[in-house]
């Protein structure tokens, strides 16, 4: 798609310190909220709710490689990756993750993240909600392997759990 | 429906589910209530509650929970917090002690504690298997070398010797022992003092280590004696490297203070290793041994500071004491 008007790249999350020197780079994890879901509103009224997560999804998966490039390229072995995402999630109070199954050779994980930025608090709805967090499992997987990953929320707040899991399986070869 | 019957139906119903929740074999529920769905799905709930904590309570944590909710939640929470703690174990097993345990009160504190202590104990473990290493390479050093010459010791010369003697013994092979000796050794001491004696005898041990080759076997024989054992060598050879480390010794100067102090060095040589013997090795090596130091005496006896060969005695030879020296 040529000329893009909002193509992603890290510089355009800006100064933080420059442009708020009073307020700081933190705010209400509301407004986080606020922003995202009002978004899965327009976005669905728009497209549906199928195309919507898919939206997300990808999102998700564009963020996830993007944070692993800022934050865990220099990672080497799996073992150091889980340990540098665990404090860098947990850092930046997105979630506490923790790992329940890891076959790197296999590629198949299963994970949980406590208190997820998206989804810890909500009420139940009946579905899982954390379709933005399944791509970003996913990107940063991807980006660690450099294999491709389809990533699934089985457990959520949403649907009355009370931490979100996830699978996640390697795909294609 | 009265009152009465009202309440025994409730009564019957709260009765069904405290025994589903307390009895070891929970009874089926009666007929009369096969269509009412709500206690129909709370009953499946209490036998899927029942089946995930029999087998959480056994170590099992693949049980799924078969229903939904706030109950459901908070035990899948802890069987997944349960589950990442079995995961983090078997990295610490597998020698990754940086794991820790978070958010989970007590149990984070104690499983902390123990790969904390397990990474202390282990590198403790490491670190006394290398002093002990260090301290045996020492203690081999101490059995086989003399600590002023860093040569070897008498004892380890001979171990060495009789490996080259049955070497050359097996394959036919030259071998060659060179005896030394620090000429009026003896006034190097009652002149300049015993420290001083040491330095001359470290600075012919070192002169001699630097003259030889690698395969030679050098070793302080005695106070001011020396022994090279020289393989794949014949007297001739070895008496030319013998002559050439007598120069290099009397052209080294030790100093003490003052005073330059050098001194000379006698030598005795031979290969006369007697194949024809069935004796054991170490009196074959003994046997070269008297050999080199007879050659030695002669060579002291010739006024010092020279290399003799060693001639083993001939059946009719006129004089006994006639030995071949190179001056």
């Amino acid at each position: 798609m040529a000329d893009r008007k909002y193509e992603f790249s890290w510089s355009l999350l800006g100064d933080l310190e420059l442009g708020r020197p009073n307020l700081g780079p933190h705010t209400r994890l509301e407004v986080y909220r606020l922003m995202q879901f009002t978004f899965r509103d327009v976005i669905e009224q728009e497209l549906g709710a199928e195309k919507t997560d898919q939206l997300f999804y990808k999102a998700g998966e564009l963020a996830g490689r993007e944070f692993y490039s800022q934050y865990l390229s220099e990672t080497g072995d799996f073992h150091t990756f889980v340990r540098e995402l665990q404090r860098s999630l947990q850092e930046m109070g997105i979630g506490i993750l923790r790992v329940e199954e890891a076959d790197p050779e296999a590629g198949t994980f299963i994970l949980t993240v406590s208190e997820d930025l998206d989804c810890s608090g909500l009420p139940e709805l009946g579905y899982e909600i954390c379709t933005y967090d399944e791509g970003f499992i996913a990107g940063l997987l991807e980006s660690f392997t450099g294999g491709s990953f389809a990533v699934k929320e089985v457990d959520c707040w949403c649907t009355g759990d009370r931490t979100c899991r996830f699978t996640a399986e390697a795909v294609g070869s | 429906m009265s009152p009465e019957e009202l309440q025994r139906a409730t009564d019957e119903l709260a009765r069904l589910m405290l025994d589903a929740i307390t009895l070891p074999k929970p009874p089926a529920i009666p007929a009369d209530y096969d269509s009412v769905d709500s206690l129909q799905e709370l009953y499946a709930v209490i036998q899927s509650l029942r089946q995930f904590l029999s087998a959480a309570a056994n170590g099992d944590l693949s049980q799924p929970v078969g229903f939904r909710g706030y109950l459901a939640g908070t035990l899948k929470t802890l069987q997944a917090n349960l589950r990442h703690i079995s995961w983090q174990t078997k990295m610490v097993a597998s020698g990754d002690f940086t794991q820790r345990a978070q958010f989970m009160g007590e149990f984070s504190q104690s499983f902390n504690a123990m790969v904390v202590q397990l990474d202390e104990t282990l590198k403790e473990l490491t670190r006394r298997e290398h002093e002990l290493r260090e301290a045996n390479e020492a203690l081999g050093l101490l059995a086989t070398s003399d600590p002023l010459t860093g040569l070897y010791n008498r004892r380890h010369f001979f171990e060495l010797a009789q490996a080259e003697i049955e070497r050359a013994l097996r394959y036919s092979r030259p071998l060659s022992l060179v005896m030394f000796d620090i000429d009026f050794f003896k006034e190097v001491n009652d002149t300049y003092g015993h420290t001083a004696g040491d330095t001359v005898l470290e600075m012919v041990a070192r002169v001699a280590q630097g003259a030889l080759r690698t395969n030679d076997i050098s070793a302080r024989y005695g106070g001011e004696e020396f022994v090279v054992l020289l393989p794949e060598t014949n007297a001739t050879v070895a008496a030319t490297a013998a002559e050439k480390l007598r120069s290099l010794i009397e052209k080294t100067g030790v100093q003490n203070g003052e005073h330059e102090i050098r001194v000379t060095v006698s030598f005795g040589v031979t290969d006369h290793l007697q194949r024809s013997s069935t004796a054991l090795l170490e009196k074959r090596a003994l046997q070269l041994i008297d050999q080199a130091d007879e050659a030695l005496y002669a060579s002291k006896h010739a006024g010092r500071n020279r290399v003799t060969m060693f001639q083993p005695p001939e059946p009719e030879r006129k004089d006994p004491n006639a030995t071949a020296s190179l001056d």
